[in-house]
């Protein structure tokens, strides 16, 4: 191992104290943690009344939060096991990326869904009494599978650089350099420990990939399980799972940005990255736009009953601007502008993966709220707040307070560990000196021949 | 300077669009609040009602008209009031709540007067409210006796109520042809029963009912017996409520259910059983191989390749 390289890689790469903006940063996330958490006391106090969700609209920004959240962890099995097992090396600066996104972004899901519950502790009772007939019993055991899954395919890759940073990191405090020396496992690099470790993130990057695609499959089954107009559709799984794979992208690609930005690692993500990351989108941005094409334009051909009034809302009503908003400059203008290759150059790219982040939180709203509020029988002597569904003060809060909370965690997490695999990459790097010189020597023997 | 330029285009061109996404998600609730600006006209309905054994109370539903049908209001404060020779004697005030209804129990002030005044005159109105015109609406109620009994004899079951309210002096005189009916609570609602007609009090006040013998109970038998006084404005909502071992036992064996995926959680069928669990143990399976295989890169460390400690 080349002492220098490593050495390039340690002083690159290596957990930094936050600076001044890391600090402010980290505090405007706690702040707006802390009031999500006030908030969602209060909603303990006083019960689910205070949000607006009422007999009907019984799902709100909670549930299109957790969708949200779900979606964007599917980033994890994109990055971290197809791209890898499909041996696209370019992808291995962003598997930690990746992964850390997935691991908070399901574990902010799980958080969502007991604070959509109201009695929290009524958690247990889906535990002790419930029935494997329902789809929500199957969500919850996927998603804690997903989250166990999540947690190793992040931990294991870190074993080698815990060790690197046990053994170079003495300036670290006593409680970092502990946490290391027990995170490493005592890993040595020992030619056992290596084949053990290759094979365990093998297994486990093929692992996830149908729990992936479970994850999400299931979370609409959610939906598509329960008979509202919008919703009775066979299509949904694929179209959930394309829509979080297309957000999931955008996801790496801002924190790619920020990172490179704020960290200086101009240098492991390079503007191949940012283009190869663009065209990928554009090609996930494509496979959702189709799947919407799906899911609207067929049942707006139709326009039979109980679809029609949904449709009419979203296509020409209330919810028009919304709607048109999230297919324009969610899907639309995404695809137009990651077809040039100007548009795939790290500022542009960042600012339209934003774009596709906010769509792909609103796309969940208009999937969850508005089939809520035109059911197929119709709703007949009800107070009138009951047929229309705007989040309270508490509900943004915490929401809010959710996002701020997954932020939290991944912004902590790079206070402690690499954002780029420094192990992984010094040996990609030695593999790819090692393959150049085999295409040297073997173009020389063919000229000496 | 073209450059820094373009950079700030972008970024106003960025947040632009973010506004964007965020005005047309609060359109729907502007478009809404438009709305409620003029002051609406409401209709309040007052009613007493009076379960045996329990407290009185009064409701006050509140309606208002939305696109030519009258719909409930949430959250109108209502304001109640008893009237007497001296005035008025304030209740309490209480919101209107999801279904539009403002309940308010009747504590200890009205016990008191219950003994000695036979007729009570009640008062619900909106005052100096934001979005509704005031409004006012009064009710009389008359103190009455409502005693239900239940009877057996042999085989025969029957339900007794007695009606009657106090003259005068306080002495209690029967009613005849007040209209009574009986129920039995089911899971989600009262079962009427009798025929179509209203059963009336005889001269004595009596209204008796011979209770079948079929209707089924939970499995120790019980039923839970309602009787109510029905149409009467002047005496408002009474009702009476006991339970009886009068039901047939129903006892319910969850293996005789069939497994369906809308049965009981114990009756989950098979094939589902068989698929679900056959791939939490495959998939758990293998996360727990890998945490052995992590225990296996610990232990190298500690042992060298033959197997000793170092």
């Amino acid at each position: 191992m080349s002492n220098s390289k490593l050495g390039q890689l340690y002083k690159d790469l290596a957990p930094r104290k936050f600076g001044k903006l890391g600090k402010i940063w980290v505090g405007v996330l706690l702040a707006i943690c802390v009031v999500g958490l006030a908030a969602y006391v209060k909603q303990l106090k006083q019960g689910l009344a205070v949000t607006a969700m009422r007999d009907y609209a019984i799902w709100g920004i909670y549930i299109s939060n957790f969708v949200f959240f779900v979606a964007i962890s599917l980033v994890g099995s994109l990055i971290s096991a197809i791209l890898k097992l499909s041996k696209a090396r370019w992808s291995t600066p962003l598997t930690r990326i990746a992964e850390m996104i997935a691991v908070a972004a399901i574990l902010f899901a799980g958080i969502i869904i007991i604070v959509d519950m109201g009695r929290p502790e009524r958690f247990l009772n889906l535990i002790i009494h419930g029935r494997l007939q329902s789809p929500i019993v199957w969500d919850v055991l996927v998603i804690s599978t997903y989250l166990v899954i999540s947690i190793l395919l992040l931990y294991m890759p870190i074993i080698p650089d815990a060790a690197l940073l046990r053994d170079h990191g003495k300036n670290f405090p006593k409680w970092q350099q502990k946490m290391y020396r027990i995170l490493s496992l005592g890993w040595t690099g020992l030619p056992e420990q290596v084949q053990l470790l290759q094979k365990s993130i093998f297994t486990l990057a093929i692992l996830i990939i149908p729990v992936a695609f479970g994850i999400h499959t299931v979370t609409s089954w959610l939906f598509a399980s329960t008979y509202r107009p919008g919703w009775d559709s066979t299509n949904f799984g694929p179209y959930f799972v394309a829509g979080a794979f297309m957000v999931g992208a955008a996801a790496v690609i801002a924190a790619m940005f920020l990172f490179r930005k704020f960290y200086r690692l101009e240098q492991y993500f390079t503007l191949k990255h940012f283009d190869y990351m663009g065209k990928l989108l554009v090609m996930l941005s494509l496979v959702y736009l189709y799947f919407n094409i799906n899911e609207y334009f067929i049942p707006a051909y139709k326009m039979k009953g109980g679809e029609s009034e949904l449709l009419d809302s979203l296509l020409y009503g209330s919810y028009a601007p919304l709607f048109w908003s999230v297919q324009v400059f969610g899907m639309i203008v995404p695809v137009i502008v990651l077809l040039f290759k100007k548009g795939r150059r790290p500022l542009p790219l960042f600012i339209i993966s934003t774009l596709v982040i906010i769509g792909a939180w609103f796309k969940r709203f208009l999937i969850v709220v508005p089939a809520l509020a035109f059911p197929y029988i119709p709703m007949n002597r009800v107070p009138e707040s009951w047929k229309h569904y705007f989040p309270t003060w508490e509900e943004w809060v915490i929401t809010a307070g959710s996002l701020a909370g997954a932020l939290l965690v991944i912004s902590l997490f790079v206070r402690l560990f690499p954002i780029v695999p420094i192990v992984e990459t010094l040996e990609e790097q030695e593999e790819e000196i090692e393959e150049a010189k085999k295409i040297l020597m073997s173009q020389e023997m063919e000229i000496k021949s | 300077m073209k450059n820094t330029l373009i950079k700030t285009l972008k970024h106003h061109l960025f947040w632009s669009i973010c506004l964007v996404f965020f005005a047309s998600f609060s359109w729907n609730n502007v478009v809404g609040q438009n709305q409620a600006v003029k002051k609406k006209k409401a209709r309040i309905q007052l009613e007493y009602f009076n379960v045996v054994g329990k407290r009185p109370y009064l409701n006050a539903t509140v309606k208002t008209k939305v696109q030519r049908s009258y719909q409930t209001v949430e959250g109108v404060p209502i304001d109640f009031y008893l009237l007497d020779e001296n005035g008025k004697t304030e209740l309490g005030q209480r919101l209107t709540n999801e279904k539009g209804v403002a309940k308010i129990d009747l504590g200890k002030n009205f016990a008191s007067l219950e003994d000695t005044i036979f007729s009570h005159r009640f008062v619900a109105t909106i005052e100096n409210n934001r979005k509704f015109k005031n409004k006012k609406r009064e009710l009389e109620i008359r103190e009455s006796v409502f005693k239900m009994t239940l009877e057996e004899h042999d085989s025969a079951k029957t339900v007794q109520v007695f009606f009657g309210a106090p003259d005068s002096t306080g002495q209690i005189i029967p009613i005849e042809g007040a209209r009574v009916r009986p129920y039995v609570q089911r899971l989600f609602s009262l079962l009427p029963l009798g025929g179509d007609e209203l059963e009336t009090t005889d001269s004595e006040g009596y209204f008796r009912f011979e209770f079948p013998n079929d209707i089924p109970g939970n499995d120790k038998s019980e039923l839970t017996i309602v009787t109510k006084l029905e149409e009467d404005d002047l005496h408002g909502k009474i009702m009476s409520v006991k339970t009886a071992t009068w039901g047939v036992p129903v006892i319910t064996n969850p293996a005789s259910v069939k497994r369906e995926l809308w049965s009981a959680r114990m009756n989950a069928p098979i094939y589902l059983q068989v698929i679900v669990n056959s791939m939490l143990l495959g998939i758990w399976g293998t996360i727990i191989y890998i945490i052995m295989q992590l225990k296996k890169i610990k232990k190298n460390e500690t042992e060298d390749r033959f197997g000793a400690k170092k």
